[in-house]
């Protein structure tokens, strides 16, 4: 199920808050367990066999989970961890990237039939949610977990379940168990879960039937159109996953979860290093805590420093999938940190910020026609184009992208700066004067419901509507 | 004040998402959508197999999708919006201009070597029926006509695909290959070229010819008859031309759900002579009549009008036996050329391929071996090999 569906907005979530908010507060197992029954129908919706894949996934983390704690051996406790790390990972290959290590061996004159296997929704962020688990209880940072539907229910919990953020244990380990939802939350939760709601449907989409028009026509592109489909998906992906990500916020607020923020503006960067301070930070915190510090982060030397970041950057392009191009799209990040590390990232900081921002920019727009291509030839077709390698300078059909979607080009623009945050603040400021104050309980509550009204319409008017972060 | 708000907050937004469950769940069901010209999604049914493969959920979110509280309210303020307040050039897939409406062709690369083998296919098929009614010594013609896009490709705004390229390499295939053959074929866009392509000739809220439009064709069709055969058929020399008065919603006009401004009128042809006929559809007997009129002067009024609609087969008899018999097969834009085509012979019968499935093209020339075959395919579908394209042998496969 998608939140941005009829059947989710006006079937699951009243159906879901009618009956758990029914149960009173201090039967909290009683109200976990519904959450998990509803999480368990979400996920099945698109198809339930891979509830079972969910299940052993929860079993395995549990029971490793078990072992990683303080009252076993270290040895044993090692193998729980490395147990769950081989079986979660072991798991995600199969499914996600069996396919293409075949058609890898295929194309060194091996030939092995290649596997045609669907790739469950939301296994890269569960199967990852789980590793944190074990982990976390392994290194002392989180307490065992004895009850399995408590654990079932913090990996399955239906708001991050497909596409993230992927919490960690810790984060809501406290939450799980004892908890208070409260108005204040609520109403706060529905309005972060509205304004996600429209940024995915009148931002995203739009941004995405640009896209979409422009990338299927790699091979006849002018630079003109080239630069407007990138531009176009690189507001899409952004508005699409935080979208997502806000809804997600919102909606564990109502249900008293508190989980932490997934984007803080990451267009505004002026270096590609902040940008990923910025960009899907539960992914890169995840990289950084699971495999960068382990492997030994800056600590051991910089040929040793070079290394771990190679490995971090080639893992985080393959949990993106299975394709060269998400591997090349990681390397390509690599290379720019590198840079920025230790060539010219001391220079960029001289330079005026405006040079910082479009430094960044064009690094994040390439990175995304390589996200967003298929194949490699399609990406150096299209990048070529962008430089006027392509067909010519100018079409006229760029003016047609521009004209149909203008509104939501010059939405995306302004809503990718901080001006949320910039307005709320010059009220804060000037609290003290009545109208202000109003002004600051009143207007986000108003602004979001206008526009989930209007979301709701372009909802019922639009067909199709996936959210593209669901292939990861 | 704070929890005031935020109480307000909390009741509208679960009012807003309730109410539009519970008004779902309890709404009149529809079968079809007029606007939309289709059918909608039906609650799906319910399997083991379904249900495992995720098949029945995802029914099920079609089904309300499209059953869905105020649903046609809602795409029509949609429509609204994006028409006349956001003016986007496209609305709904229709180019959107103050005195036409046109379809949005995808961008697209021609490819002639593509094209030259679908025109030879095509070309392939036409000669192989146009060898069976020649077989017992019928004659045969194929009729391209322009569809909207084509007819009006200069209204397309630069930065929009009029598809003149597709339409220019996939004609001069379509002629040579019919050539090759000795088809007796007749484009009908070189017609209206000639007659410098009159605005009266195409509707502007439809994909088809007007009335006018359509005589235009029936009287090419019956000189080109006279020109290559013995027969010395009739044209009305009375025909007068009269307007329907009640609002005529093109299909694109249906689109914008009746929004967009137009006093298009349709025509019908008073032959200014009696002319009994009798008519069965699909075998059963209908009201001799050529045209659907409305029953009232309010009532919309669609393409339909002309020969009710799409019909798989139709069979008019006009008891004229020294007449010839004719049988025309295309799509919808055979249905004016019918109401009119009837006039010149004593039996005429039309086959939509799209609908009709009792027996293949081949098996029916040869059992009722009209005298005249015409199939008349438009720009757009020319090339397909569905429908009314599909190989003369293949019967109809839903």
């Amino acid at each position: 199920m998608v939140f941005c569906s009829i059947e989710f907005v006006s079937f699951f979530l009243p159906l879901l808050f009618a009956i758990y908010f029914v149960i009173p507060e201090k039967l909290r197992g009683i109200r976990n367990f519904v959450l998990l029954i509803f999480s368990i129908i979400f996920y099945g919706w698109g198809g339930p066999k891979f509830i079972i894949l969910m299940v052993v996934s929860v079993l395995i983390n549990y029971i490793c989970g078990i072992f990683a704690g303080r009252r076993f051996r270290k040895e044993a406790r090692k193998g729980a961890v490395f147990f769950a790390v081989f079986c979660g990972i072991g798991l995600l290959c199969y499914f996600k990237y069996s396919g293409f290590i075949a058609e890898i061996i295929n194309s060194l004159g091996v030939v092995v039939p290649i596997p045609e296997i669907t790739l469950p929704i939301g296994i890269s962020f569960y199967t990852f949610q789980g590793l944190s688990y074990v982990i976390d209880v392994y290194r002392g940072q989180a307490e065992v977990q004895k009850n399995p539907l408590r654990l079932a229910l913090y990996i399955s919990l239906f708001p991050q379940l497909v596409a993230g953020p992927i919490v960690r244990y810790s984060t809501v380990e406290g939450e799980i168990g004892k908890r208070h939802e409260n108005v204040k939350d609520f109403s706060e939760g529905a309005v972060r879960f509205m304004f996600g709601f429209a940024k995915k449907m009148l931002i995203a989409n739009g941004m995405g039937s640009v896209a979409d028009g422009i990338f299927i026509q790699t091979s006849s592109l002018s630079a003109s159109l080239a630069w407007v489909g990138a531009i176009a998906y690189t507001f899409q992906i952004y508005f699409d996953f935080s979208a997502y990500s806000d809804m997600a916020i919102g909606l564990g607020k109502m249900f008293g979860f508190h989980f932490l923020e997934n984007f803080n503006y990451p267009y505004i960067s002026k270096t590609v290093n902040e940008f990923w301070r910025r960009w899907h930070i539960s992914l890169s915190t995840w990289f950084r805590d699971y495999v960068y510090i382990p492997l030994g982060g800056n600590r051991k030397g910089v040929k040793r420093n070079i290394i771990n970041l190679l490995v971090v950057w080639f893992l985080t392009g393959l949990w993106h999938g299975a394709s060269w191009n998400f591997i090349f799209w990681g390397l390509w990040f690599f290379i720019v940190l590198i840079g920025e590390k230790y060539l010219w990232g001391d220079k960029l900081k001289n330079l005026p910020s405006f040079v910082g921002h479009i430094y960044t920019m064009f690094v994040v727009i390439i990175s995304w026609v390589l996200f967003r291509c298929v194949t490699m030839s399609e990406t150096a077709m299209f990048i070529k184009a962008m430089f006027g390698g392509g067909n010519g300078l100018w079409s006229n059909q760029t003016l047609y992208w521009l004209l149909q979607y203008r509104y939501e080009f010059i939405i995306a623009f302004i809503f990718s700066m901080p001006i949320k945050n910039i307005i709320q603040l010059a009220f804060f400021k000037r609290r003290k004067k009545a109208f202000f104050r109003l002004a600051l309980n009143w207007c986000p509550i108003f602004i979001a419901l206008v526009l989930f009204a209007i979301s709701y319409i372009e909802l019922v008017s639009g067909s199709f509507n996936p959210f593209i972060y669901f292939r990861f | 004040m704070k929890k005031v708000s935020k109480l307000f907050c909390i009741c509208a937004f679960v009012f807003f998402i309730s109410i539009t469950g519970v008004a779902t769940v309890f709404s009149v069901k529809y079968d079809y959508s007029f606007y939309e010209n289709r059918n909608l999604a039906q609650l799906p049914r319910f399997s083991k197999e379904s249900f495992i493969s995720g098949e029945y959920f995802e029914g099920l979110g079609k089904y309300l999708e499209d059953q869905c509280e105020a649903r046609e309210v809602l795409m029509k303020i949609n429509t609204f919006v994006n028409m006349k307040i956001l003016k986007r050039p496209v609305v709904n897939d229709i180019v959107v201009k103050d005195d036409i409406l046109l379809p949005f062709n995808n961008f697209e690369v021609v490819d002639p070597l593509y094209i030259e083998n679908k025109s030879k296919i095509n070309a392939d098929n036409v000669s192989a029926v146009r060898d069976i009614a020649e077989s017992y010594g019928g004659k045969y013609y194929y009729i391209a006509v322009p569809c909207q896009y084509a007819y009006f490709e200069d209204r397309y705004p630069d930065y929009l695909n009029n598809r003149k390229e597709f339409t220019d390499t996939e004609l001069v295939y379509t002629k040579n290959h019919m050539a090759e053959r000795h088809i007796n074929y007749i484009d009908m866009g070189v017609v209206f070229d000639k007659m410098g392509n009159p605005e009266s000739m195409w509707s502007t809220t439809d994909n088809h010819y007007t009335m006018s439009g359509a005589y235009t064709l029936y009287t090419t069709i019956i000189n080109a008859i006279n020109n290559t055969t013995d027969f010395n058929l009739k044209l009305p020399t009375n025909i007068r031309f009269q307007n329907i008065e009640n609002p005529y919603l093109g299909s694109r006009n249906r689109k914008l759900f009746g929004m967009y401004d137009t006093d298009e009128k349709l025509l019908y042809a008073d032959f200014g002579e009696p002319l009994s006929l009798s008519r069965t559809n699909d075998g059963r007997y209908s009201s001799p009549t050529v045209y659907k009129m409305p029953e009232n002067k309010n009532e919309f009024i669609t393409y339909d009008f002309y020969m009710g609609g799409d019909v798989g087969e139709t069979i008019i008899k006009t008891e004229r036996p020294d007449l010839p018999s004719v049988l025309i097969y295309g799509d919808s834009f055979t249905n004016p050329l019918e109401s009119l085509m009837y006039y010149s012979f004593n039996e005429m019968r039309s086959l939509d391929l799209r609908h009709y499935n009792d027996k293949t093209l081949s098996q029916y020339i040869l059992e009722y071996k009209p005298d005249i075959v015409i199939c008349v395919r438009d720009y757009e579908s020319m090339l397909f090999d569905e429908g009314n394209g599909r190989a003369v042998d293949r019967k109809y496969d839903k």
